[in-house]
């Protein structure tokens, strides 16, 4: 039987909504190329992206990068919760236990019919009980782990399913559970200084704990 | 104001999930569609017309006259009409489509997706499937209007073949594409769910048609996807009932919206007499109230329960919403996100075009000029 059923909480989505793009018009020459090189195209730029472009090309930076420095799953860890807990969070290491979570893959081929749909047990690297807050950290074992376990799946969709495909998969699977928790997965981005990876991740868990805060969560 | 004009109930199709009621067979004299027109002129500005039926094809003459009437009232007195026809096409012929785009009609065609999606619900009066018979007419109708768009009804039964049913009108030419649930019929969980994984596939679709740039319109992602973008302008862009768009019956009668054609207790005035504005503030207040089940709802601004035509027909309470409406809705919203979500993430040309830049619509229609 199908109800009425209000959305506790609903995460703001990723991409900008246009006041974003008003503030950085330079957006907006994201020119599809059969418009470039056309007299029509310089219609794309409102009044105000005209008056940007007249100056800032970007220059590119000449030089060797350094490697990536990533986190370690443990390392991610503790700094999660421990930012967490300065906003009255309290993330239990044994996690929480979810069966038959239920994935509906996109897979990157050229069939529209490409969904793939996977069971899986899943448990998360952090969860505060009272509160019903959950935590996963994409790490590349994670991350390789589900998709090695999708049927299906090719070699080459396996190696290129990124921690941002497992966030976006397993943020959206937790989303169908009959019992809603505040979910988010963090992940490592990959400064050539390990303290800007921290900070990065340490960002990361402060603008999910203030969105647990909007909400009223916390 | 836009004016709809139920030019007859009467119809040559029998679909399954119709829901004028045509027991008493009714169409539209002359004289009325005239002082419609007349009474658009008399608003000034600009007028929107729809002919709508049951099929209103069955009544060119009268289409013909009304518009060659309000073109002949734009050249005395200063006023704009613009025109747009729902049909069927099973009476599509030459002659129509060249009246159409000489007087630049909008034309939009009903068609369920493939045989097996379409043939279930889009039937003739014996039962018969009407897929074959429309293949010739929709290459007719996008010759002359290549944006045509085509509306899919999507029932329970045919949520299976929801992709393959838009891939299907894709490659049919047509690139503005509006697909919609019948709300009244039985949605189960199990339904929804299948209707999920399409969702997916077609979501799927979007994504790789629009990282090639090609030009098309999919409803119900792109309005939930400006739902977020557009923010507060997209609430104030909600249908108000009966306020800037309204129904007229076949003798003349005005309702606020086509589902309330022949309810008298929704009846806000006359054609001969006008709009009782009293009926109709009243309405239009009492449908943007704020629904009582969706309170506390944090995706309420995205979502659809404001419409009380939808309601109406669902639960028959303009405030009353569908709990179908609200699964569709938290089924739908995440898979629209998420989509937008990789597609800016891609940096996708066309996405970012479509979507954030106001202008686009102008570019594509001066790019589709000088292509031709």
């Amino acid at each position: 039987m199908l109800k009425i059923e209000p959305v506790r909480s609903y995460r703001s989505p990723d991409y900008p909504d246009k006041r974003v793009v008003l503030e950085n018009p330079d957006i907006l020459k994201t020119l599809p190329q059969r418009w470039k090189g056309k007299v029509y195209a310089g219609f794309a730029f409102s009044s105000v992206v005209v008056l940007l472009l007249s100056g800032c090309q970007q220059q590119a930076t000449a030089g060797v990068p350094a490697p990536p420095a990533y986190l370690t799953e443990e390392e991610a860890c503790s700094i999660i919760i421990e930012e967490a807990e300065k906003y009255g969070v309290e993330f239990d290491k044994t996690g929480l236990e979810l069966q038959d979570v239920k994935f509906y893959i996109d897979r990157n081929t050229s069939e529209a019919s490409a969904i793939v749909e996977h069971t899986q047990d899943i448990e998360l690297d952090g969860y505060d009980k009272e509160k019903k807050i959950g935590f996963e950290f994409a790490s590349s074992d994670d991350v390789q782990s589900l998709a090695k376990n999708i049927e299906g799946l090719t070699e080459d969709e396996i190696l290129y399913f990124t921690d941002a495909d497992y966030k976006e998969e397993l943020e959206e699977a937790l989303g169908y559970l009959d019992e809603k928790i505040y979910f988010q997965t963090f992940y490592s981005a990959s400064y050539p200084d390990i303290a800007d990876t921290k900070a990065e991740l340490q960002e990361q868990v402060e603008s999910f704990m203030e969105w647990l805060k909007s909400e009223g969560v916390i | 104001m836009h004016y709809t004009l139920h030019l007859t109930n009467n119809c040559n199709l029998s679909c399954k999930y119709c829901y004028v009621n045509k027991e008493t067979k009714s169409t539209m004299s002359l004289d009325t569609a005239r002082k419609v027109i007349d009474t658009g002129a008399m608003e000034g500005g600009s007028t929107g017309i729809v002919f709508f039926g049951g099929e209103p094809l069955l009544c060119k003459d009268i289409i013909y006259k009304v518009v060659e009437y309000a073109r002949a009232l734009e050249r005395t007195k200063g006023c704009r009409f613009h025109f747009k026809v729902v049909t069927n096409g099973m009476l599509l012929d030459q002659r129509f489509i060249d009246f159409t785009k000489l007087h630049h009609i909008y034309v939009a065609f009903s068609h369920d997706g493939i045989r097996e999606a379409h043939d279930q619900n889009r039937v003739d009066a014996a039962g018969n499937g009407t897929f074959d018979c429309l293949t010739d007419k929709i290459k007719l109708l996008l010759t002359s209007h290549p944006y045509a768009p085509v509306m899919m009804v999507v029932n329970p039964e045919t949520a299976k073949y929801y992709a393959a049913s838009v891939k299907h009108l894709y490659d049919s030419g047509f690139k503005y594409i509006i697909t919609s649930l019948n709300f009244k019929a039985g949605w189960t969980q199990d339904a929804l769910d299948v209707l999920r994984v399409e969702y997916k596939k077609t979501a799927d679709f979007y994504y790789k048609r629009t990282l090639k740039e090609d030009k098309f319109y999919l409803e119900p992602f792109e309005t939930k996807i400006d739902s977020h973008i557009k923010g507060e302008d997209y609430c104030s862009q909600r249908c108000e009932l009966g306020k800037n768009q309204v129904s007229v019956a076949p003798d003349g009668s005005i309702y606020p919206c086509v589902q309330f054609v022949g309810d008298k207790e929704y009846l806000i005035g006359h054609i001969d007499t006008g709009i009782d504005s009293h009926k109709q503030a009243a309405l239009s207040q009492a449908s943007h109230g704020e629904k009582v089940s969706c309170l506390g709802c944090t995706i309420r601004s995205r979502c659809n329960h404001y419409c009380g035509c939808l309601n109406k027909q669902t639960t028959g309470s303009i405030n009353e919403v569908s709990p179908v409406l609200c699964a569709h809705e938290r089924l739908l919203l995440p898979i629209a996100d998420k989509l937008a979500h990789k597609l800016f993430k891609k940096r996708s040309a066309m996405f970012i075009q479509k979507h954030y830049n106001d202008a686009y619509q102008i570019i594509s229609m001066i790019e589709d000029s000088i292509e031709k």
